[in-house]
């Protein structure tokens, strides 16, 4: 499978590894990977009252780092917006604690969010908590505005952040 | 209302998901294959 569209990378599927990659005009690699989040959800049985929901990783294969280049952003646009097409699906995505910059992550997921194509027809519903520890999550789920399991969700999606709270 | 044994079982999810996390982040670092992703229980899937 191969997804390509006039000004933006080529994006492959490896059928091996269940990954999507690309490969930017400076030579830089990047992965794209989906995994289920439905165990943090009563598993896969949810299904039935929640859909599909799957965390996305994004990351830099090569070693050297890159030249600012929006390609890049509108490339992860073109698979998410590819995603979203099963409007079940929805996406977790929990900012990054452990290098302590967990604020500037959530901005910047922010940023591609709104600056994003497939804005219009997938809405965006964050929550956040501190922990004992002062560690702050910062959650958004992704989803399509069609998906009839939005309420379902929200509250699970609010449980299971508040859940971090007493982790 | 949120049942204890339901509050229990939420926690114990947050603490895989921030296990899974980690081990996700030391992929992308190339500090763990694939492979050891699998064991623990993480597979990329196909979604388009």
């Amino acid at each position: 499978m191969e997804l390509s569209s006039k000004g933006l990378y080529k994006v492959t599927f490896h059928e091996l590894d269940n990954i999507y990659s690309f490969k930017t005009k400076n030579d830089i690699h990047y992965e794209v990977g989906f995994s289920s989040a439905m165990s943090y959800f009563g598993g896969d049985d949810a299904k039935e009252y929640l859909g599909s929901i799957y965390n996305m990783a994004f990351f830099l294969k090569s070693t050297q780092r890159e030249p600012f280049d929006p390609e890049v952003r509108n490339t992860v646009d073109v698979i998410l917006q590819h995603f979203f097409l099963d409007t079940k699906k929805s996406l977790l995505y929990v900012c990054d604690t452990l290098d302590k910059k967990e604020y500037k992550h959530l901005m910047k997921f922010n940023k591609w969010y709104f600056d994003s194509r497939y804005k219009d027809n997938v809405a965006k519903k964050d929550e956040s908590v501190t922990d004992q520890d002062g560690i702050t999550y910062y959650s958004t789920l992704l989803f399509h505005n069609q998906n009839s399991f939005r309420l379902q969700l929200f509250q699970a999606h609010h449980d299971f952040i508040d859940s971090l709270r007493n982790k | 209302m949120i049942t204890e044994e339901k509050k229990e079982q939420n926690i114990k999810m947050a603490r895989k998901f921030l296990a899974d996390q980690k081990l996700i982040r030391q992929y992308m670092h190339g500090k763990i294959t694939l492979e050891t992703l699998k064991e623990h229980g993480i597979k990329f899937e196909r979604v388009i």
